[in-house]
């Protein structure tokens, strides 16, 4: 199955977008814990009151779907090598993602997180993975 | 269990071995020249040649097509 469907520009939409709303969001947490390190009403705190918590979940979501959109672009050439190395890279993604959640579980068992704990993680690893392993063969 | 061999994978169960850096030398091509005949990355030649990736059928045939050469000749397993 080719998990690959958009064009190659995609990818620099996709990445242009992550540090956009990465950016933003640390800005936003980074003024708001400079300013009122122990409450909530700071400039995040503001601006997620008036749009009823919208701005931080979006920003949020932004970067989720920026790098989902980076991941399922094409490379510049599709070749049956670059489809191994994604296959190996989301192997290995697979594997370290169950044991971290083995190790998270026989350390604290009754520890309980959201999603969003889950997803970043798992994006990174990808693409870590991705990354060296076509840097390896250079 | 050789757990390097989890990250720095090489396909040594089945002890390939190509012609293709040899042909390639013959038509004076570098690897990059040789990747955009057969439309496919240069590290696909050069992952290819290290014998670290067992190319498909169809470039196998590609690439025997192109050297003027049998896909017998250009890859054969080692003895």
């Amino acid at each position: 199955m080719k998990t690959q469907i958009l064009p190659n520009w995609c990818k620099k939409l996709g990445l242009l977008l992550f540090i956009i709303a990465s950016l933003l969001n640390g800005s936003f947490n980074f003024i708001n814990n400079s300013f009122n390190p122990n409450d909530d009403n700071g400039l995040l705190g503001l601006l997620n009151a008036f749009s009823g918590g919208a701005i931080s979940y979006g920003i949020d979501f932004i970067a989720i779907l920026a790098m989902l959109i980076y991941m399922t672009s094409k490379e510049k050439i599709e070749d049956d090598y670059i489809n191994k190395l994604r296959l190996e890279s989301f192997q290995l993604t697979f594997i370290t993602g169950l044991l971290v959640t083995i190790a998270i579980y026989i350390l604290a068992k009754d520890l309980v997180l959201t999603l969003d704990y889950f997803i970043f993680p798992l994006l990174w690893t990808y693409l870590t993975f991705f990354f060296i392993k076509r840097r390896m063969y250079l | 269990m050789d757990l390097s061999n989890i990250f720095f994978y090489k396909e040594k169960d089945v002890l390939m071995k190509n012609l293709v850096k040899v042909e390639r030398a013959r038509y004076n091509l570098t690897q990059a020249e040789l990747a955009k005949e057969l439309n496919v990355s240069r590290q696909t030649i050069h992952a290819v040649e290290k014998n670290k990736f067992n190319p498909s059928v169809t470039l196998a045939i590609k690439m025997a097509r192109f050297f003027n050469v049998t896909v017998e000749y250009l890859f054969d397993i080692e003895d």
